[in-house]
């Protein structure tokens, strides 16, 4: 057997077996619980709005011609921040419990490469927490459709897969990091302070980047911030969370240059890109350089 | 073939600690090698690095003729490790976990097979299905062999096989092992159990604060401890003074009680055989041998001589 074949199958093997020991964990139980209730409670209030037949807002989809790509929108606001908690949740430990329970040891006594192990991982996260909200979204739309009896266009049907997407990249730029912050350390412990520490450190650089850029264009906080006047450094700050790319959902229905990104579709789409990429590159290095024990 | 060649290889840790001392042995293909030391001795550490999950500071170490720093993959597969504390994962059945590290290692057509039977021989049948997490430290133990087993090793390497184990247990696991090693199988025992050690291994090195003692045979090894004795006990029908003089002009032999022919030596190897020669030429038949000290006890004098010096 070839030696690719023989990588692809211990790739297999490993992105089966971390995704089924994933769902059985209580954090994929709970984080996954709430991520649904959440959307479900988003999908509510969405469909309450049509009844109410409120005006079109920017960034949204237009209640009044995609009232299910708008519910759908309002679901993802809710819940898309618990997704990310799920994401980081299931890989922050990743390489730290397989270390602690010695586990780590009886893979790499077998012929396989660590960047196996470490994608193999990577992959069952991401099907773990983006096929729960994959799920979660399609339930809702065609519910939805049914509930409405508007059913989506093939416009309609683009947002949907182009939202997902960039929700999925989303996903996966918080996978990369919790796998980075796995490398980083040696126990489960210094692993969920690392998580932590970053979650909170990310939110400090979101709000230090609105900070400084209103302070440099003398503005005090407004309702709708003009990010794209913003000076480099500060949009530097806000570019680093992914969570000022994942707007870029919006940019489908409405004037980019209002989203935290200040950049349309494409440039976000690459900067979440960027941000999956920038953690996982350090976080194979690490993991290959490291002591199995 | 040697399996394994360690050469001058040196362990320093980040924070200066030296986990191993220039050790410097061969262990024979198809031999059993007992690496004997106390607790934190570096036998561990030597282990880790004759598996390539730590980078020796100093030194080679060559596994079946291949460099383990740049070739290790290619034997990586002639191999079969069992830590002291063997890792599954707990929510998955046993199965499933020698599922996933057969497929890991490149078992494909016959793994059910090689699974099931590895079951038999670990002593686990019926147990195939429970979750690991319900498993006993000898169960796991158990298991961890089955695992280290699917490959089908030429080479076992196992770290304190039966630490933690209950005498049955024990008994069971170092069967299990020595089987293992009737069947070809290099073995490389690392423990602190001279009883271990004693019962499998035909070739020992001792380990101590990590500088490896040269390997010697169990039996050279007593000898090379300072005040072994040999106790022989015999029957001879037609003794004399001709027969007492033979004995008493063996090399090393310090005493004889006549009455009942018990014979005190100094060991050497061969000696045993030079008296029973001796004694047998003479219509007799040695009753009994006890050496003086048992390997336990060689090796407990000589760490505490180690700790004097």
């Amino acid at each position: 057997m070839s030696e690719f074949s023989e990588s692809s199958y211990a790739f297999l093997t490993v992105a089966q077996k971390e995704f089924q020991s994933t769902i059985r964990t209580k954090r994929f139980l709970v984080f996954g619980i709430i991520f649904v209730l959440l959307a479900l409670i988003g999908a509510y209030y969405g469909n309450a709005d049509l009844a109410r037949s409120i005006s079109p807002t920017s960034g949204a989809p237009n209640p009044a011609t995609q009232p299910v790509n708008y519910v759908i929108s309002v679901a993802y606001s809710y819940s898309q921040v618990i997704l990310t908690i799920l994401a980081l949740a299931l890989s922050y430990d990743a390489l730290t419990r397989e270390r602690s329970e010695r586990t780590l040891v009886q893979l790499l006594m077998r012929p396989i490469r660590r960047s196996t192990i470490l994608l193999g991982k990577f992959v069952a996260y991401l099907a773990a927490a983006g096929g729960l909200f994959v799920g979660i979204t399609l339930v809702l739309y065609i519910g939805l459709s049914l509930i409405t009896q508007k059913f989506p266009s093939s416009s309609d049907v683009g947002y949907l897969f182009l939202s997902m997407g960039i929700i999925l990249l989303y996903v996966m730029s918080f996978i990369a990091i919790g796998l980075l912050i796995s490398s980083l350390t040696r126990t489960s412990l210094d692993s969920l302070l690392g998580a932590v520490f970053v979650w909170i450190l990310l939110l400090i650089f979101t709000y230090a980047g609105v900070a400084l850029g209103l302070g440099a264009i003398n503005l005090s906080a407004t309702s709708e911030i003009p990010y794209t006047a913003f000076p480099g450094y500060a949009k530097i700050l806000l570019w680093i969370n992914p969570g000022s790319h994942n707007v870029a959902i919006q940019s489908l229905a409405g004037d980019f240059s209002k989203l935290t990104s200040g950049l349309n579709y494409a440039a976000n789409v690459i900067l979440l890109v960027v941000s999956i990429v920038v953690p996982l590159l350090p976080a194979y290095y690490l993991f290959k350089r490291s002591d199995v024990v | 073939m040697n399996a394994v060649e360690v050469l001058e290889v040196t362990k320093r840790y980040k924070k200066g600690a030296v986990a191993v001392d220039g050790a410097s042995f061969t262990v024979e293909q198809g031999a059993a090698f007992g690496l004997l030391g106390p607790i934190g001795a570096g036998k561990t550490s030597i282990i880790n690095m004759l598996l390539s999950f730590i980078k020796p500071t100093a030194g080679t170490i060559k596994i079946f003729d291949r460099e383990v720093a740049t070739q290790f993959h290619e034997v990586q597969n002639r191999i079969g490790y069992l830590p002291e504390r063997p890792g599954f994962y707990g929510n998955f059945s046993a199965e499933k976990n020698l599922r996933i590290f057969a497929s890991l290692s490149g078992v494909r057509e016959e793994r059910d097979e090689r699974i099931a039977k590895l079951f038999t021989i670990a002593g686990l049948e019926g147990k195939e299905k429970d979750l690991v997490r319900a498993y006993s430290l000898g169960d796991r133990k158990r298991l961890g062999i089955a695992a280290a087993m699917l490959n089908e090793p030429e080479l076992l390497i196992l770290d304190e096989p039966s630490t933690g184990l209950d005498p049955q247990g024990r008994r069971d696991i170092m069967a299990l092992i020595h089987e293992l090693n009737v069947h070809d199988v290099t073995l490389f025992l690392a423990t602190h159990n001279v009883r271990d050690i004693a019962e499998i291994c035909d070739v020992l090195a001792t380990i101590q604060s990590g500088r490896v003692a040269a390997p010697t045979t169990t039996k050279g090894f007593i000898a090379t401890v300072r005040g072994t004795t040999v106790q022989l006990e015999a029957d001879v029908a037609n003794m004399n003074e001709r027969v007492l003089q033979a004995i008493k002009s063996v090399k090393g032999v310090k005493s004889i009680e006549c009455e009942r022919l018990k014979i005190s030596l100094d060991y050497r190897p061969g000696i045993n055989e030079d008296v029973n020669y001796i004694i047998t030429r003479a219509g007799g038949r040695l009753r009994s041998m006890r050496e003086s000290p048992s390997l336990e006890e060689a090796y407990v004098r000589m760490m505490g001589e180690e700790r004097v010096e």
